[in-house]
C-alpha cells in the first residue's frame, strides 16, 4: 500500500504528520465546498453554448419561476436536512395548504374572500402543524421518517376534505397578479421565494438558533453537553419547515390557480436531491442556505436545459439520474469512517 | 392512530353525500306489475369520492336508481382490489338476490373477479370503463353489459379540433400522461392517429407531465420561450392543459395558442367558456354510470332478457360530449350548476355510440 | 518450567506524542496463568489490544513459539492460536449461540451459499461442552442471562484458539468476572484451571486482587504503561501488590499545588443521599465555592453515573439535587447548564467536540444567548470572547475561524475548557481532563482549573489516575462497587498518601 503520505512516514514526526494531514482536509473541504459552485458554471456554460435561447430573458425568467417553490421548500428542509431528519410531510402539507388558501380567498367554489389574512392564516396552520410534528418527533420519540410521513398523509386527507373532490378554482386578484406581475422583469412570486430564502440564511447563519441546528447535526451528543436544548431547537425546525413548506403550497396555488391535493405531488424529492448536489447531506451537519440555492438552481438549468434540448422523455430521467449519481459522488466525503446509509 | 381519525372523517363525509342524494324523486319511470322496486338495492362501487369524475359517476348511477325507485349506496374502494370485492361480498350477504351492482373497477384485472362473484351470486352487474382481456359477459347469463369510454375516438375528436382551430397547420406540443399507464397510451396513439389527417402540422416536442398541473406549467414555460411560432398545446387530460393555460396566461398569449385537454372537469370547462382552451372533451359520467345502472337494474327487474341479448349489445362504448365555445354554457349548466343532465335512463340506446371491438 | 509459548520485548505503543505503553517485557508459558493488575489507564488493555491484533505496537517485538510474531486483525491472531475476550461483549444479541461462535466461520457449513444449522449447531454444542456448558446453541444471545454469555464468549474464544493451535493457545481475559456471582467464579477458576491443564497460556486482567492471588501464577504490575514489578503469586500479598501498583507520588509542583485553594464555606452544590437504580446508591456529598472535589474509584464504580445524573443525562431513582440550597432536577443537559452545571465530557472528539463548527464557535457554544445583538448572534461579541479564551488558555491555533478538528489533542481539551468557563457556570463537571494528553497540555490543564477555583468556580474531577485525583483535589470521595466507600481531605501539606486510599477503591 502506498499512497501520497508514505514519502512523508519518515521526514516528519507524528505531531507534525498531525498538522499536514489536517491542513490537507481543511483544503480539501475547501474544494469539495467549491465542486457545486463550479457544476453550476459548467452548466451555465453548457446551456448557453448548445441552446440560443437559453440566455435570453424570457428563459431566464423561466428559470426563476421554475426555482421558486423548490427554493422556497428548500429553505425548510435545509434545516431538517442539517439535523440529519428527513420530513416526509412536505408534500401532503403543501397540498393542504394550496387547497386551504383557495377555499379561502375569492375563488368560484363559495363565497369566501379573505384575502391576505388567508394566507396568513394557512401559513400560520404549517408552522403550528410543523411544531406538533416536531413535539412528536422529539417528546414521544418516533423516527422523523415515520412521523412527518403520517402528518403528511393526514394533511393530505384534510386537503381532500377541504375541496371534496372539485378542485377549487382561485379568482382572487392579488392571486392573479403576484403569479403574472414582474418588478424590474423579475417575477413577484421569484421575488417572494428569494425573500424567503434571506430569511433563511439569516436565521440559519446569524442567530444561536441556526448555529446550534449545525451543531447537533454534526455531533448531537456533544451539543446536549454543551448544554443546547436539541428539543426546543428540533422543534422549531419542523415548525419552520412547516411554514415554508406551507409558503411553498400557497406561491403553487398562486401559480396555478387551482386548489387541490395533489399541488404537492413530487415536490419533495426534486429538492431534496437539489441540496445534496449543493453540498448538503441527507446524513446531517452538511450544507448550509448558500449551498441549498446552488443546488436549486443547478436543478432547475438541468431541468430547463433538458426540455429546450428536447430531449425524450424517459432519456431526461436518465440523463438526470446519471447526473445527480455523478455529482453526488463528486461532492461527498470519501472517509472510510463514513457510512453510506 | 391519526390516519384513522381522518378515515372516519372522510367516512363521515362521504356518508353526508349517500344521505343527501339519496333523497330524489321516487320511480318516474314504469316497472312491471307485481315488482317493487324499492326492494332492490343497487351498489354503486367507485375508486373514491375526491375526483370530480367519480363524484360525478356516482351522481349519475343515483339518478338512474331514482328514477326506477331503486334503492342506492356508494362503496368506495380507494382504487384497492381486495377492499372492492369484499364490499361487493358484503353487499350481497346484506340483500341476498336483491342486490345489483354497478361497478367501476379499481382495475383492469379485478373485472374477472368481479363477474366470477356476481354471478357466483347470482346478481346482475355491469362494469365499467374497464374489461379485462378475454373476458365476455356473452359468457356470463348475470355479467349484463361491459360499457367503455372510447380513449381512442375522444383522443381523436379532441386533437382534430385542435388542429382545425389553427387551421390545418403549424406548430404543435403534446403533454404525455403518466409513462406505462393505459390512458396516457391510448391518448397519445389517438393524437397520432390524428395526425395522420394533418400533414401540415408539426409536432416540436411531446413530453410527459405525468397528469400534473405544475409540471405541465414548467414543460409549458419552457416551450413558450423555445418555439415562438408554437400554435397548439394537446394534453391528454385536463389538469394538464390548465398548467399550460396558466403558462400561456404569464405570458399574455391565452387564447392565441391553442389548448385541448379531456376529461371535462370543471375548472377546464369554465376554461373553454372563457375562450383560454378551445376543446375539451367531458367524459359524463352521468351517461356511463347512469345508463349502466339501468342496464343491471332493468336486467333485475325483468325488464331486459339479458340472454336474449346479442353478445355486440353488451359491450358497447359510451357516448360523451366534446366541450367547445359554443357548448360550453350549456353543459356547464347541465353538469356542474343542476347537477342533473336530464337523461331518460329508461331507454338503454341512448347511450350508445359505437360498439368495443371484437379482439 | 515449561516452554516459553509466548514472549514480548520491549514492546510499547505512542499515540500522537503520547506514550501510553512503554517498555514491556511478558512471557508467557505453557500452562502458566499470568495476572496483569493495575490502574485505570496503566496500559494493561492496550497490551491486549497489541497481542489480540487490534492494533501494531509502535516499538518492540513480540514472539509466538519462538518465531516472530504479528497480527494484523483479531482475526487474524485468531487464526495463529491467539485470542481475546473483552470486557465488553462482543456476542451479537439477535444471533443464536452457535451463529455467534461461528461468526465468521460460517464456511465450513456451508455448500453453494447455503449454511447447514444442524452441523453447526453440533458443533456449537461440543465447543459448549468443553467449557461444560449446558445450553441450547439454537438459543438467541438475546435469552440467555449475563453470566451465561461470558461463558459463551470465553467458549467461542477457546473454539477458535484451539482449532489453530491446540494446547499451545494464547487466551486474553480481560476482567472476565465483572458479571459474575461467587459461584460463577469458582467455575470460572475451574475452566481456567482446564484451559491451563491443557498447556494454554492464559492472561488474566482483574481488580478484584484477591482473584489475582486466588488463581495466577505470576503477577504483572503496570503502572503509567510501564511494567513496575513481576513476581510469582505465592510471593506476594495484597500490601505489596497495593504498594507496586500506585507507585511513587508526583510531586506536588506538577499539580500546582501552591495554587490550590482553600475553599470557601458557601455550599454551591449538595448531593443528599442520592441513588440511580443498578448503578450507585446513597451518595452524599457537598461541593463549596473555589473547591476542587475527586470522585476517584474503578470504572464501574458509579462515580460516573453520578456526574450523569448531576447533568441529567440520568434521572436518580431517589435523593435530591440543591444548588446554592434550592433543589434542582434535570431532564436533560441543557436544563443542567442553565442552572450553573456544566460538564466536560470524557470523550472528546465524540461527545465534546462539534468538528464541523469553527474554533470560535466551539468556545462560545453553550454561551450563545449571551452573545447577542437584538436577536441575532454578534459576531463582535463572539470574536472577542474567543479571543480572550485563545489567550488566556494558550491556545495554539491557526485562527478563530479554522475548525476544531484542526486542533490536537491537548489544544482541543483547552478549547472545551474555554467554552465552560465562557458559559460563566457554577459547577464544571470535569470528566478526565487530561486523558489522551501528552505531559506538557496535562500541566496547562491543571494550572487552568487552579485558575477556575481562583474564580470561584467549584469543580468536580473524575481523575485519570488516583494521583491525579490526590494532587488536584481539596477533597477526594473513594467510590467502591456503587458505594461512597472513604473520604479523605486533601490540604496542600497534609495529602494522604495513595497507598492509605487504594484500599478503599479495591
Amino acid at each position: 500500500m502506498k499512497n501520497k503520505w508514505s514519502e512523508m512516514l519518515d521526514t516528519l514526526s507524528v505531531d507534525q504528520q498531525f498538522v499536514v494531514k489536517a491542513e490537507n482536509d481543511a483544503k480539501m473541504d475547501k474544494v469539495r465546498r467549491f465542486a457545486p459552485l463550479i457544476l453550476l458554471v459548467v452548466m451555465t456554460a453548457i446551456g448557453a453554448v448548445s441552446q440560443k435561447n437559453f440566455f435570453s430573458w424570457a428563459n431566464i425568467v423561466n428559470i426563476m419561476y421554475q426555482m421558486s417553490i423548490p427554493l422556497v421548500i428548500s429553505v425548510g428542509l435545509s434545516f431538517v436536512l442539517l439535523l440529519g431528519s428527513i420530513d416526509l410531510s412536505i408534500e401532503g402539507m403543501m397540498g393542504f395548504a394550496g387547497s386551504f388558501v383557495a377555499f379561502l380567498v375569492a375563488n368560484k367554489s363559495n363565497g369566501n374572500n379573505f384575502g391576505i389574512l388567508g394566507v396568513l392564516l394557512v401559513v400560520l396552520i404549517g408552522a403550528a402543524v410543523g411544531a406538533v410534528t416536531g413535539i412528536l418527533h422529539t417528546k414521544a420519540r418516533i423516527a422523523s421518517f415515520i412521523v412527518t410521513y403520517a402528518v403528511g398523509s393526514i394533511m393530505a386527507g384534510i386537503a381532500v376534505l377541504v375541496y371534496r373532490g372539485t378542485p377549487i378554482q382561485v379568482t382572487d386578484q392579488m392571486f392573479v397578479a403576484i403569479s403574472q406581475g414582474k418588478l424590474f422583469g423579475i417575477p413577484y412570486i421569484t421575488l417572494i421565494a428569494f425573500a424567503v430564502f434571506l430569511v433563511g440564511a439569516v436565521i440559519m447563519n446569524y442567530t444561536a438558533f441556526g448555529r446550534a441546528v449545525f451543531a447537533i447535526g454534526d455531533n448531537e451528543t456533544a451539543a446536549a453537553s454543551a448544554g443546547i436544548n436539541i428539543a426546543r431547537a428540533k422543534i422549531k425546525v419542523y415548525a419552520l419547515c412547516g411554514c415554508t413548506a406551507a409558503i411553498a403550497g400557497v406561491l403553487q396555488c398562486m401559480r396555478l390557480k387551482l386548489g387541490q391535493s395533489s399541488l404537492g405531488t413530487n415536490q419533495m424529492f426534486p429538492v431534496v436531491t437539489a441540496i445534496v448536489l449543493g453540498g448538503g447531506s441527507v446524513s446531517g451537519g452538511k450544507g448550509g442556505s448558500l449551498q441549498s440555492f446552488v443546488g436549486v438552481l443547478i436543478y432547475a438549468e438541468l431541468a430547463n436545459w433538458l426540455t429546450l434540448m428536447g430531449v425524450d422523455t424517459n432519456m431526461k430521467k436518465v440523463i438526470q439520474g446519471v447526473i445527480i449519481i455523478i455529482a453526488v459522488a463528486l461532492t461527498v466525503t470519501h472517509d472510510r469512517k463514513t457510512v453510506a446509509k | 392512530m391519526k390516519k384513522k381519525i381522518v378515515a372516519t372523517l372522510m367516512a363521515a363525509a362521504m356518508m353526508a353525500t349517500t344521505l343527501v342524494s339519496t333523497a330524489f324523486a321516487e320511480g318516474t319511470i314504469a316497472v312491471p306489475e307485481g315488482v317493487d322496486p324499492s326492494e332492490y338495492h343497487l351498489a354503486i362501487c367507485i375508486h373514491s369520492m375526491d375526483n370530480e369524475y367519480w363524484a360525478q359517476e356516482a351522481a349519475g348511477a343515483q339518478l338512474a336508481a331514482a328514477a326506477y325507485g331503486v334503492e342506492s349506496e356508494i362503496l368506495t374502494c380507494d382504487s384497492d382490489d381486495n377492499k372492492q370485492l369484499q364490499g361487493i361480498k358484503d353487499f350481497i350477504a346484506q340483500y341476498g338476490d336483491k342486490a345489483l351492482f354497478v361497478v367501476d373497477p379499481s382495475s383492469t384485472a379485478n373485472t374477472v373477479n368481479i363477474a366470477e362473484v356476481c354471478e357466483d351470486a347470482g346478481v346482475y352487474v355491469t362494469i365499467l370503463a374497464h374489461r379485462a382481456e378475454g373476458l365476455y359477459p356473452a359468457d356470463y347469463p348475470h355479467f349484463v353489459a361491459s360499457l367503455m369510454l372510447d380513449d381512442m375516438a375522444i383522443g381523436k375528436a379532441t386533437a382534430t379540433a385542435l388542429f382545425e382551430s389553427i387551421g390545418g397547420e403549424g406548430q404543435v406540443v403534446e403533454l404525455q400522461g403518466l409513462l406505462g399507464d393505459d390512458s396516457a397510451t391510448n391518448r397519445h396513439a389517438a393524437f397520432e392517429a390524428a395526425l395522420a389527417d394533418y400533414p401540415d402540422i408539426e409536432v416540436v416536442d411531446s413530453q410527459t407531465a405525468s397528469w400534473s398541473q405544475s409540471d405541465a406549467m414548467t414543460l409549458a414555460e419552457n416551450w413558450i420561450v423555445n418555439y415562438p411560432d408554437l400554435k397548439g398545446v394537446f394534453s391528454a387530460n385536463d389538469t394538464m392543459a390548465l398548467g399550460a393555460v396558466e403558462a400561456l396566461k404569464n405570458a399574455g398569449k391565452n387564447g392565441e395558442i391553442k389548448v385541448s385537454g379531456c376529461d371535462g372537469i370543471e375548472a377546464a370547462l369554465n376554461s373553454v367558456k372563457d375562450g383560454d382552451m378551445v376543446i375539451t372533451n367531458a367524459n359524463d359520467g352521468y351517461c356511463i354510470a347512469g345508463y349502466g345502472a339501468a342496464y343491471s337494474i332493468q336486467a333485475a327487474l325483468g325488464m331486459l332478457d339479458v340472454e336474449a341479448m346479442d353478445a355486440a349489445d353488451r359491450m358497447i362504448f359510451c357516448k360523451t360530449t366534446l366541450v367547445d365555445a359554443e357548448n360550453a354554457d350549456d353543459i356547464i349548466a347541465k353538469f356542474i350548476e343542476t347537477g342533473d343532465p336530464g337523461y331518460d335512463y329508461s331507454d338503454l340506446s341512448a347511450c350508445f355510440s359505437a360498439y368495443q371491438e371484437a379482439e | 518450567m515449561a516452554d516459553i509459548l509466548f514472549e514480548t520485548k520491549g514492546v510499547g505503543k505512542i499515540y500522537g506524542t503520547n506514550t501510553v505503553l512503554h517498555d514491556i517485557d511478558m512471557k508467557i508459558h505453557s500452562g502458566e496463568v499470568i495476572g496483569l493488575i493495575g490502574e485505570n489507564g496503566a496500559g494493561k488493555s492496550t497490551l491486549m489490544k497489541l497481542i489480540s491484533g487490534v492494533e501494531a505496537p509502535s516499538m518492540g517485538e513480540m514472539f509466538y513459539m519462538g518465531k516472530p510474531y504479528k497480527a494484523t486483525s483479531i482475526i487474524n491472531a485468531n487464526q495463529q492460536g491467539i485470542g481475546m475476550v473483552f470486557q465488553e461483549q462482543s456476542l451479537v444479541a439477535n444471533l443464536t449461540i452457535a451463529q455467534n461462535i461461528y461468526l465468521g466461520r460460517e464456511k465450513k457449513y456451508s455448500s453453494a451459499g447455503i449454511v447447514n444449522w444442524g452441523r453447526m449447531n453440533r458443533d456449537a454444542r461440543t465447543a459448549l461442552e468443553r467449557m461444560d456448558l449446558d445450553v441450547d446453541p439454537g438459543k438467541k444471545v438475546r435469552d440467555i442471562d449475563m453470566a451465561t454469555r461470558e461463558m459463551v464468549e470465553i467458549a467461542k474464544v477457546l473454539d477458535v484458539v484451539t482449532e489453530a493451535a491446540e494446547g499451545r493457545a494464547i487466551i486474553l481475559l480481560d476482567e472476565p468476572t465483572t458479571v459474575f456471582s461467587d459461584d460463577e467464579i469458582q467455575e470460572m477458576y475451574k475452566q481456567i484451571r482446564k484451559m491451563k491443564a491443557a498447556g494454554n497460556g492464559i492472561v488474566f486482567i482483574s481488580h478484584h486482587l484477591d482473584e489475582i492471588l486466588e488463581i495466577t501464577d505470576t503477577i504483572y504490575v503496570f503502572k503509567d504503561g510501564e511494567e513496575t514489578a513481576v513476581f510469582p503469586t505465592k510471593e506476594a500479598d495484597m500490601n505489596v501488590l497495593y504498594e507496586k501498583m500506585v507507585g511513587r507520588s508526583t510531586t506536588g509542583e506538577f499539580y500546582v499545588e501552591a495554587k490550590q485553594t482553600v475553599p470557601e464555606k458557601d455550599v454551591v452544590l449538595k448531593v443528599q443521599d442520592l441513588s440511580l437504580f443498578g448503578a450507585f446508591n446513597h451518595v452524599s456529598f457537598e461541593l463549596h465555592k473555589g473547591e476542587v472535589l475527586a470522585l476517584a474509584g474503578l470504572d464501574g464504580s458509579g462515580n460516573e453515573d453520578v456526574c450523569n445524573v448531576l447533568v441529567g443525562q440520568e434521572a436518580p431513582t431517589a435523593g435530591k439535587i440543591l444548588m446554592n440550597g434550592k433543589e434542582v432536577r434535570f431532564a436533560n443537559s441543557y436544563q443542567a447548564r442553565k442552572n450553573g452545571i456544566l460538564s466536560v465530557p470524557k470523550d472528546r472528539r465524540d461527545e465534546g467536540m462539534v468538528s464541523i463548527l469553527s474554533i470560535e464557535d466551539n468556545i462560545t457554544i453553550s454561551s450563545w444567548n449571551h452573545l447577542k445583538q437584538g436577536p441575532l448572534l454578534s459576531s463582535k461579541k463572539l470574536k472577542a470572547a474567543a479571543e480572550k479564551w485563545i489567550k488566556e488558555a494558550r491556545i495554539k491555533c491557526p485562527g478563530l475561524k479554522a475548525r476544531i478538528s484542526q486542533l490536537s489533542g491537548g489544544n482541543a481539551q483547552k478549547v472545551i475548557f474555554a467554552r465552560a468557563l465562557e458559559s460563566g457556570c457554577q459547577v464544571l463537571i470535569l470528566n478526565h481532563p487530561t486523558r489522551g494528553v501528552d505531559i506538557g497540555a496535562k500541566q496547562e490543564i491543571y494550572r487552568l482549573i487552579r485558575e477556575m477555583t481562583e474564580q470561584g468556580h467549584a469543580i468536580i474531577v473524575l481523575g485519570d489516575t488516583l494521583d491525579e485525583c490526590l494532587g488536584l483535589a481539596s477533597k477526594v470521595i473513594v467510590f467502591r462497587d456503587g458505594m461512597v466507600s472513604g473520604s479523605f481531605d486533601c490540604p496542600v501539606d497534609g495529602k494522604p498518601s495513595q497507598q492509605e486510599v487504594v484500599h478503599f477503591m479495591m
